[in-house]
């Protein structure tokens, strides 16, 4: 079992350019979620935030201006801190032999987007536990 | 979920709803733009704009117009490989999706997609489909 999961989910790191559906994942991540969420809107300022914040889980849009979520995560994973830090995708143009992709360069899951702000949060949960082996 | 999300949650898709027009247009726009005159910078926005309606109509419970952007995003999206010839864009089926965003948009009820995206028939009661048929559309 890896020692990153061996705590409740608590400090989220949301990584997403728009702003429509940042907010509305923050909100359902703070709000009905109960997680401690702090957010960024580029792979730049997550690598910042991130070593900062120090989360517990990252999730981060795909596709974003400069920075992708692929080239974001390659970034993250120089720092010795972040090496283990799960990686949860959002996209909205998925496809199976896509999300394996991703999943083989070091994310723990993919969210599809549309997702459902009302069980976004239970997702993440989900999604935590069973990386942790619940 | 309590009052006070639900507030918030209705607020943003007010939000969210009253700024659509805008970014249909500017969708609209772009590809106008795209077809005078050809820029890769510009096509990666347009691309960019059509994924981010795709991605946010969804979630806001703007189905159709998820739909629709989605078929849209599908066809733009092989263009952004830089082996692939630009000259087969075809823009009277671009303007023609684009049209058809606008036409969901009008036809939308934004009562039905509240009800849609907080899950609950509170809104629109069990009569969803009777109420976005016989409701205030837009314009």
């Amino acid at each position: 079992m890896n020692a990153i999961y061996e705590k409740p989910l608590n400090k989220i790191l949301l990584v997403e350019d728009e702003e429509d559906i940042r907010t509305i994942a923050q909100i359902a991540l703070e709000d009905i979620g109960k997680f401690n969420v702090n957010y960024c809107e580029s792979g730049k300022e997550a690598l910042q935030q991130a070593l900062v914040f120090d989360p517990d889980l990252i999730l981060m849009d795909m596709m974003m201006p400069g920075m992708d979520g692929v080239t974001t995560l390659q970034e993250l994973r120089k720092y010795p801190s972040l090496e283990k830090t799960p990686v949860v995708f959002m996209t909205a143009r998925a496809q199976t032999r896509e999300m394996d992709e991703y999943i083989k360069l070091g994310a723990i899951d993919v969210i599809p987007k549309p997702f459902d702000p009302m069980t976004l949060a239970q997702t993440l949960r989900s999604i935590w536990e069973k990386a942790h082996g619940f | 979920m309590d009052s006070e999300t639900k507030a918030k949650f209705v607020d943003l898709f007010e939000d969210y709803s009253k700024n659509l027009p805008e970014k249909i247009q500017y969708i609209d726009e772009l590809a106008k733009r795209l077809q005078d005159q050809w820029d890769a910078d510009l096509f990666s926005e347009f691309y960019r704009k059509v994924h981010s309606l795709h991605g946010s109509a969804g979630v806001y419970g703007y189905i159709v117009l998820k739909q629709l952007a989605d078929g849209l995003e599908a066809y733009l999206k092989p263009f952004l490989a830089s082996s692939v010839d630009l000259k087969a864009l075809n823009f009277q089926k671009i303007t023609s999706d684009i049209n058809a965003l606008k036409k969901a948009w009008h036809d939308t009820s934004s009562e039905k997609a509240l009800s849609i995206f907080l899950k609950s028939n509170i809104i629109t009661g069990d009569a969803g489909e009777k109420n976005e048929k016989n409701s205030n559309h837009r314009r």
